[in-house]
């Protein structure tokens, strides 16, 4: 609110030149300069006002303290500001809803596909008939430590009969329609953090092939999930 | 009952495989994601016969889930879903 001491500067000053104070003398500039000061910071109620700031800041102290609740607490991690890149401050609640009481991660939803142990709950999701080359994969769920997550069908064609290891990413554990894809190279299966592998299938032309799954069906080594006993 | 598939979306992977979804009925619960290698997606004739493989597959399915919902309701409550366990 406008203080209401302001207009009054001259009048004051008058007051006080009536009392003895000379005219543009030191005490009488000394006063001036004190009244305007009282002026911009403090209210007629002897508070701090709002548009105020601290020296050397350009920032009103209503900003300075605005995350501050009354007990002088930040009142939100939010409020935690950013130091270059890569910081861990940035969108500090993050960690705290990763994070349990003892300081693990709050369940494995949180953490990278690429990382979490998981079983198909079918015996095998992948096949082929030995005429086309397609390799339909079929609706399936995974069991995670943290829940089951159930995708969508779907299919992959290489081209040629032929070795494939088939996967997929879902970086938040989405699950749904996803967009599967292959490869002849096994690594490609940890190649990225979301990445879920589906199985291998080694299809063959004349001979109906299965894999992925928790068996493997046909494909020695070929189920898909990670970390149990086929 | 008729079912109606198209193709919805396409990717192109980084891995030079292209991918079509395929949806039936517009039922987006259906999406199909049908992935191929350059080899078959750069030869129209492969790629259409790869595309509707995989057509007739997401009707077929969505034909079966369809199936399988209006006989689960049928039969939730009836003496062939109970057993006994002496």
């Amino acid at each position: 609110m406008p203080n209401p001491i302001q207009p009054r500067t001259a009048p004051v000053l008058k007051d006080f030149e009536a009392l003895g104070i000379k005219p543009r003398s030191a005490a009488w500039y000394w006063l001036q300069d004190a009244i305007q000061r009282l002026d911009k910071t403090l209210t007629n109620k002897g508070e701090v006002q709002a548009q105020a700031n601290i020296t050397g800041r350009t920032d009103p102290l209503s900003t300075t303290t605005g995350n501050l609740d009354a007990t002088g607490k930040l009142s939100s991690t939010d409020a935690i500001a950013a130091d270059g890149t890569g910081s861990p401050l940035t969108g500090g609640k993050r960690g705290f809803v990763a994070l349990d009481t003892n300081n693990r991660l709050a369940n494995s939803f949180r953490n990278n596909p690429a990382n979490v142990s998981n079983t198909p709950t079918s015996s095998t999701t992948l096949s082929n008939d030995g005429v086309s080359t397609s390799i339909p994969i079929a609706a399936s769920t995974n069991q995670f430590p943290a829940g089951a997550v159930s995708y969508n069908s779907g299919s992959v064609d290489p081209g040629a009969f032929t070795t494939s290891y088939v996967y997929a990413d879902d970086p938040t554990f989405a699950g749904g329609a996803l967009t599967y894809t292959f490869s002849a190279s096994p690594q490609n299966q940890t190649a990225a953090e979301g990445r879920i592998p589906f199985g291998k299938i080694i299809t063959a032309g004349g001979a109906a092939k299965t894999g992925g799954g928790n068996t493997g069906g046909t494909t020695p080594g070929g189920g898909g999930g990670r970390g149990y006993n086929e | 009952m008729a079912h109606t598939t198209e193709v919805v979306a396409t990717q192109t992977l980084n891995n030079g495989q292209i991918s079509f979804c395929i949806r039936c009925c517009g039922n987006p619960s259906t999406d199909h994601w049908h992935t191929m290698a350059a080899t078959v997606a750069g030869d129209p004739e492969k790629r259409k016969a790869s595309v509707n493989e995989q057509h007739d597959f997401c009707a077929n399915q969505h034909a079966l889930m369809q199936k399988a919902v209006a006989d689960s309701v049928l039969e939730i409550g009836t003496e062939a879903m109970r057993k006994e366990h002496p």
